[in-house]
């Protein structure tokens, strides 16, 4: 509904899209994050619980058709090849429906997404991480498994933000 | 302009009164077990005050206002979690109590008192919760959660917060998963949300109205189904699924006709609903005949997926094939009728080429639409399976929410050709031949057309083709861009009448700016002709055109500054809608916003489902908060 009526640009795709401080509240900051298993795109199951402890895991919530997360994307792509090789693991999560979720192998491919990118064509996902259903929306979980940062919408300018969080998440063992 | 103010102030205090309740606190429960104990909130709070009635509006979709409250908890320890979902709504200025309602003509009188009996109740019911246990390769759910059976053929209850829907199937759910195969068990009732925001109609049963009966809104919709998969992660994967829909009455009637709502009478139907054949019949009797589906009162589907998820490494194919029976006892109704369907999908790369192509053929396969009563027409879109309609995403409106796809011939090809790494060129042309896009054409299972008496064919079958082209250019190191499109759309009944024709362009450009700014304009302009549409006094349908222009100041990571403007040379509804917003994110989660301002009316869409909303004139303020 807010997109619908909020106006679109304020709402981005279905809440608002602006960015987010550095400082203040952390969310759910501090709450183990939810496990879950699913599909990725190209047809191998994903386990969260597999890669906690062991990365730094950063879930981000988006849909082809969202145009913030268009925007976004090549941002976080850049974000996950400069500090891949510390541990760090970015998951997409595509919340395209069965409307749309054909085009979603062409949209990893056009944004060369090296990380895996899973279907939530049901929302039991995003049900977990945000009922909100915002997008994008991402989710940073640190090497104990607990979320340090949730983050809605994406403005230019907030991959600094992003970075920022990843690399403190990165450097707390 | 004192009207303006007036309001203005009333959203104002809202904000106030929104914001200071909502001062809850994130809780560390401690631990239990060795586990700690955690307590998630989210508290989404929407309060809206509407102008009244301007030309041609409606009184009883105008002048009222109303406070929603959405507000989610989820507790979990170890692999335990137990979630509630608490909806509430609180109306004021309803029609009945405008000051205005006095001078309304009597028959306006008489229409508003109808439309008020599932509108505006002041309501606060559990919309969702849920137990979950959940270990490496099972989850067992007790009471909501969503399911997907592939594509949604046969099986798709979810969430999509957009157009207010929030499906669930409110009973259990075991998901097993071992090394390639995966079994998923769904059974229970269905529960969709249960007020509409837009309209603040409800499907509860309908209020006490002196002169009228109570009368359900929503039936008792079962479900049971089963999903079976193997070779998950191997290079073929095969999903074999079923699922039975039972439409049960949503309560007793009584020898006058008159449905039981007292739960100390009858505490079973008042609380699940009766399948007692009696009343399931009467139910049903008094909903629409469109969608077609919505009569049957049992509904069995099975469906055999086949998916090749890597194709030699450039590219992937799906493709999935499903039968229905449909069970009537309704009069007029067949009693058993069968219908099938195939979808699939391919998708190859080379180079910079990507190819898509979906290709949809279904004949007599509908969609499970919830059983809704007529006077709830908000909540005809909640449906309990989905066609994937193979269309081009912004035009899926054109279609209509009817039974376009019940019966239909057709597919997409979408051509993404990536020129650099800054710059996407890409086209789509879809391609469909519909016989049920008419509310009098019908087909069997073998596809042949079946019309009303004295209706040709010729005059149910529609001819579509749609084609859209565009590029997204991304610079100033991808942090500013141009996305654009534009296309046509031609849908003519072989008979030669014109259905729906369109042309359409979008554009969205974002510029940074520097430090925190950036600025971003988006729009959209639609110039529309479809059959019994802006009708001129000649009874000729004529083209019109509509659209809306937005530019957006963002001062990242803080504050949003909106003005839009929105038009419409649709007879009938104002020509001009102005607006503006504000949203203030105080936390990297949660967020204000507040707008103002005037939006059109229209029938719009999102994730494959369209639905109308009026138009909206007047105050809004929208509170998000996570803990």
């Amino acid at each position: 509904m807010a997109a619908l009526v909020g106006a679109p640009l304020a709402a981005g795709c279905t809440a608002p899209g602006a960015a987010s401080p550095s400082g203040g509240g952390a969310g759910s900051a501090g709450t183990t994050a939810p496990d879950f298993t699913a599909r990725t795109v190209d047809g191998s199951n994903f386990r969260l619980s597999s890669h906690l402890g062991k990365q730094v895991v950063l879930l981000d919530f988006m849909a082809t058709f969202c145009e913030p997360c268009k925007a976004e994307l090549p941002q976080l792509r850049a974000i996950y090849d400069r500090h891949e090789a510390e541990g760090l693991l970015v998951v997409g999560v595509a919340m395209d429906g069965p409307e749309t979720v054909a085009d979603v192998p062409a949209f990893v491919r056009r944004f060369e997404l090296g990380f895996p990118v899973v279907l939530d064509q049901d929302s039991s996902i995003a049900s977990r991480y945000d009922p909100r259903k915002s997008m994008p929306f991402s989710v940073l979980i640190d090497r104990s498994g607990r979320i340090v940062r949730e983050r809605e919408g994406y403005d230019p300018g907030d991959e600094k933000l992003v970075e920022a969080d990843v690399e403190k998440a990165l450097a707390t063992r | 302009m004192r009207r303006l103010a007036r309001s203005a102030a009333v959203v104002a205090a809202l904000a106030a009164c929104t914001l200071w309740p909502a001062r809850a606190r994130a809780l560390d429960a401690g631990q239990a077990g060795g586990e700690p104990i955690r307590l998630d909130v989210t508290e989404t709070s929407i309060a809206a005050q509407r102008f009244d009635a301007r030309y041609l509006e409606y009184p009883q979709d105008t002048g009222w206002g109303d406070w929603m409250n959405r507000l989610d908890t989820d507790l979990r320890w170890g692999r335990w979690t137990v979630g509630l979902r608490l909806d509430s709504a609180v109306f004021w200025r309803r029609p009945l109590d405008n000051p205005d309602y006095a001078s309304l003509p009597a028959a306006q009188h008489q229409e508003i008192v109808q439309d008020s009996q599932s509108r505006y109740g002041n309501a606060i019911y559990p919309a969702k919760m849920w137990a979950t246990y959940s270990a490496p390769g099972v989850e067992v759910t007790a009471g909501d959660a969503y399911a997907q059976f592939g594509r949604g053929l046969i099986l798709s209850m979810r969430k999509v917060d957009e157009l207010g829907i929030d499906t669930t199937v409110r009973g259990g759910k075991i998901a097993v998963e071992r090394g390639p195969f995966a079994l998923t068990a769904i059974g229970g009732i269905a529960n969709p949300s249960r007020i509409d925001e837009a309209t603040g109609r409800e499907l509860f049963v309908t209020q006490p109205t002196p002169g009228y009966t109570q009368a359900p809104v929503f039936g008792s919709d079962r479900v049971v189904g089963l999903d079976l998969q193997e070779g998950r992660g191997l290079p073929v994967t095969l999903s074999t699924h079923a699922v039975r829909f039972s439409r049960c009455a949503p309560y007793h009637y009584d020898a006058n006709g008159h449905v039981v709502t007292d739960w100390g009478s009858d505490p079973s139907a008042v609380t699940f609903g009766t399948c007692d054949a009696s009343d399931v019949k009467q139910w049903l009797q008094g909903l629409n005949l469109v969608p077609r589906g919505l009569l049957a009162h049992d509904i069995t589907m099975a469906a055999q997926s086949f998916e090749v998820p890597s194709l030699w490494g450039h590219g992937q194919l799906y493709v999935e094939a499903a039968v229905q029976q449909r069970q009537s006892d309704v009069p007029g109704q067949p009693r058993n009728a069968e219908g099938n369907a195939i979808y699939g999908t391919l998708d190859v790369d080379a180079g910079i080429s990507s190819t898509t192509v979906e290709v949809k053929s279904n004949r007599n396969f509908y969609t499970v639409a919830a059983s809704v009563a007529p006077y709830a027409p908000e909540f005809a879109i909640v449906a309990y399976s989905f066609l994937p309609p193979a269309e081009a995403f912004d035009m899926l409106d054109a279609e209509g929410t009817g039974d376009f796809n019940a019966c239909v011939d057709g597919g997409r090809v979408r051509e993404d050709l990536d020129v650099s790494s800054d710059l996407l060129l890409w086209g789509q042309g879809v391609y469909a031949y519909s016989k049920t896009e008419q509310p009098n054409g019908a087909c069997d299972q073998y596809g042949h057309t079946i019309t009303s008496a004295g209706v040709s064919a010729a005059s149910v079958q529609d001819v579509v083709w749609d084609g859209i082209g565009g590029f997204e250019w991304y610079f100033d190191d991808k942090r500013s861009h141009v996305f654009a499109s534009a296309g046509a759309r031609d849908d003519t009944r072989e008979s030669g009448d014109v259905g729906y024709r369109e042309q359409h362009a979008e554009y969205s450009v974002a510029i940074y700016v520097k430090g925190p700014w950036s600025v971003e304009i988006q729009g959209r302009h639609r110039h529309r002709e479809e059959a019994g549409f802006n009708v001129d006094e000649a009874l000729h349908e004529r083209w019109w055109s509509e659209g809306e222009n937005y530019i957006a100041l963002r001062m990242a990571p803080k504050w949003v500054f909106t003005a839009g403007m929105e038009y419409t040379t649709l007879a009938g509804q104002p020509p001009t809608y102005f607006n503006g917003a504000v949203l203030y994110k105080f936390r990297s989660d949660s967020s204000v916003s507040f707008f103002l301002g005037q939006q059109r009316g229209a029938f719009r869409c999102a994730s494959g489902i369209c639905r109308f909303f009026p138009a909206f004139e007047g105050g809004r303020v929208e509170l998000t908060l996570r803990f």
